[in-house]
């Protein structure tokens, strides 16, 4: 459903991607894991253009670009395919709760207000937000601004959700409940593409796990493949620093 | 002419300085919509890098901060009418109030400029970034989203500003406009009470002042509460 | 009747105003140096908020920041005067308030108008340094004094920065209006010649000149300061 071919990104002299390949079908939830500077935020800032690629080219679904000449029509037709959960939430900070997830679908894409509204409130209920839809960002808790977030995402109803680090910005106790939001729509079906670092979520939700470092995908598998058989000693080197419980096998 | 100073003859002078506070209030109102037109074009020249009109912007602003209001007054005052003349206009028979306000609006238009500016350019990016990753025009999100958290950024600087331009309203009388304080002047001059007829002046500058602010200050917090949702 | 403007008067202007703009200069500089000293602890007493003297204090910064300058120059000059002459005859002196040289009052109305400013910008400063800051300093011992010395002060000093050069540009500019007190600084001296020849546009805008290029050179200063501090902030860092 989406094909990523070749995709290169530099910023100045550094190489941040550098040919990356992949590809994802319906209904898979891909984990990206890796070290800090491996290019994984990079590539998924790439998938909806909110960094330019250099070169490669993507189809999503069946709308084909390639990255050097995209045209604007071409990335607003992408962007109104995909929809981000960011890391620092971004939520609109002078719209509420359920005015934040009608947002998109009421200015971008032409939605009726009325049936925006519906949409929103289900959403919101479907993240466990149900008592918020009237407030405003600056008065809930980290957790709960970033159920909104992917509330707002799901209501776009995109072929592909992207995750950049959403829980990386959260007190420790949160993290739980936004987790938990997204095991619960992975559960539904929702293609979604994660760049995180907490493993045990990849371990129990992914469908494919792929470890990026230095600007490539080093390895690609399933969750038991990668985290109990990794082949690459790459892999295990960063497996091992960063979840030491898995060195040895299950 | 022994006493220092009387300050019943300050209480005197009220009614006389009030009677001028409407031209005093006119100046600064009609000013402050020509400073927050000109400032908004300005800023938008700067934000969007305009070719020519950048560089001009950029120039227009350091000239209108960088020199006394009493000297742009004169210069648009003399020069104004010399440069329309050349083609063709004659505004010679226009009130001096006319210039007056002028000078000001296009004194504070430059500081509007900057403080617009920066309060655009200080939304967090990730704002936009949301915008556009729900797929969102550029002017979706400059209209919806980025506006009105500037505006909100903006609006302590330009109450400030503002309260400024009601100070600098003191020194229209050098072009002979009968405000506060020409009025004040010519009190002083007639019956040699100069300072007594300042100070009913001054104080009458620091109520105002108060109120404005007083007003600016409730204008911030509920727009703040209507824009975010917060009073902070 | 075109534009005729004259631009070799505006040059004869210019010259007059440049010979005085040492005066104005000065009009604005003695003020911004008394007025760091004095607004400084000003700031601090308003800051630890010291019983009466902050009262008083905060009683003084609002009457500057709501009255015109022109007014406080006017006011300052005549009570100053006329408080001078009362006092000459009272305690027969044989000096009257004319033999003062009026710049001194320039400079004490001015100074009274720029100390409120700038205190307010170090309070500012010194307000936007992290409180715990403050707190960590005092948990290692450091006395008042000295945290303010050795930690504060250095991390406001960037913050304050660009604040103090906006009040030393607005001291400049307010010192064009010494003209109502008979001192002679760049503005009077350029309209000078323009009293002869009527051309007081281009006396005007000589004068303007003079102020913009004034106010250019103390912006790119601080401009250049503010780099300077930056990148020392940083070496220090690594």
């Amino acid at each position: 459903m989406i094909d990523i071919k070749g995709i290169r990104k530099a910023f100045g002299q550094a190489e941040v991607l550098k040919g990356i390949d992949f590809t994802v079908e319906k209904g898979e939830v891909i984990v990206i894991i890796g070290p800090s500077g491996s290019g994984k935020t990079t590539l998924l800032r790439c998938i909806n253009f909110l960094e330019k690629a250099d070169a490669g080219e993507m189809t999503l679904g069946t709308t084909s670009v390639s990255y050097k000449h995209a045209s604007k029509k071409e990335i607003l037709a992408i962007r109104r395919q995909t929809a981000m959960v960011f890391q620092s939430y971004n939520l609109f900070h002078n719209k509420t709760a359920l005015e934040n997830v009608m947002e998109g679908l009421v200015t971008a894409r032409k939605v009726p207000y009325k049936k925006a509204m519906e949409i929103g409130k289900n959403m919101l209920d479907k993240v466990g937000m149900s008592d918020k839809y009237d407030a405003y960002p600056c008065r809930l808790s980290g957790g709960q601004q970033q159920r909104v977030g992917i509330a707002r995402a799901l209501a776009l109803n995109p072929e592909v959700i992207l995750f950049d680090e959403p829980t990386s910005a959260l007190d420790p106790t949160l993290v739980g409940e936004v987790l938990a939001v997204m095991k619960k729509i992975a559960q539904e079906g929702i293609t979604m593409i994660v760049v995180t670092h907490e493993m045990s979520f990849a371990y129990d939700i992914a469908s494919r796990v792929l470890f990026m470092d230095g600007g490539v995908i080093v390895e690609q598998g399933t969750p038991k493949d990668l985290f109990v058989n990794a082949k690459e000693e790459k892999t295990r080197q960063f497996l091992k620093r960063i979840v030491p419980e898995w060195s040895y096998s299950i | 002419m022994g006493e220092f100073f009387d300050a019943r003859l300050v209480c005197e002078y009220f009614p006389q300085l009030l009677s001028r506070l409407p031209i005093t209030l006119l100046l600064v109102a009609a000013a402050t919509v020509i400073g927050l037109a000109v400032g908004t074009v300005l800023a938008l020249f700067r934000l969007y890098k305009i070719p020519v009109f950048n560089q001009v912007a950029i120039f227009y602003i350091s000239f209108m901060r960088g020199t006394p209001i009493l000297v742009q007054m004169f210069v648009i005052y003399y020069g104004l009418p010399a440069v329309l003349m050349t083609i063709g206009i004659n505004i010679n028979r226009w009130d001096r109030l006319i210039f007056v306000i002028l000078t000001y609006g296009l004194n504070l238009g430059a500081f509007l400029a900057e403080i617009i500016r920066a309060a655009v350019a200080g939304v967090p990016v990730g704002q936009t970034e949301a915008a556009y990753s729900v797929g969102m025009t550029r002017m979706q999100t400059f209209f919806r989203i980025v506006a009105p958290q500037a505006l909100l950024a903006a609006m302590p600087s330009m109450g400030i500003n503002i309260v400024g331009l009601l100070q600098d309203s003191s020194i229209a009388f050098a072009l002979g406009i009968i405000d506060v304080m020409g009025k004040a002047r010519s009190i002083g001059a007639s019956t040699y009470h100069t300072l007594e007829a300042y100070v009913g002046a001054a104080i009458i500058f620091l109520v105002i002042s108060l109120l404005l602010e007083k007003g600016c200050s409730i204008i911030e917090k509920r727009l703040s509460m209507k824009i975010i949702g917060d009073r902070g | 009747m075109g534009l005729n403007f004259d631009i070799n008067f505006m040059f004869t202007a210019m010259q007059q105003a440049i010979k005085y703009s040492w005066v104005t200069m000065l009009l604005a500089v003695v003020p911004f140096v008394s007025g760091i000293t004095l607004g400084t602890v000003i700031a601090l007493i308003r800051i630890y908020n010291v019983r009466i003297l902050g009262r008083l204090l905060q009683l003084y910064i609002v009457i500057t920041k709501g009255t015109p300058v022109m007014l406080q120059i006017l006011i300052i000059y005549f009570a100053v005067i006329q408080g001078f002459d009362l006092f000459a005859q009272g305690v027969n002196l044989s000096i009257r308030s004319k033999d003062i040289n009026l710049i001194y009052i320039a400079f004490a109305a001015l100074a009274f108008f720029g100390t409120a400013n700038i205190s307010e910008s170090i309070r500012g400063a010194l307000a936007a340094v992290d409180c715990g800051q403050y707190e960590a300093a005092y948990s290692v011992g450091l006395t008042r004094q000295q945290a303010l010395r050795r930690i504060i002060l250095p991390q406001a000093l960037p913050v304050a920065l660009p604040m103090l050069c906006s009040n030393l540009i607005g001291l400049v500019k307010a010192s064009s209006l010494v003209f109502m007190i008979s001192v002679t600084d760049l503005m009077n001296a350029a309209l000078i010649p323009a009293n002869t020849n009527y051309k007081y546009l281009e006396a005007y805008i000589a004068a303007a000149i003079v102020y913009w290029i004034i106010n250019i050179v103390i912006e790119k200063i601080s401009f250049l300061l503010e780099r300077r501090l930056d990148a020392r902030k940083r070496e220090v860092l690594v």
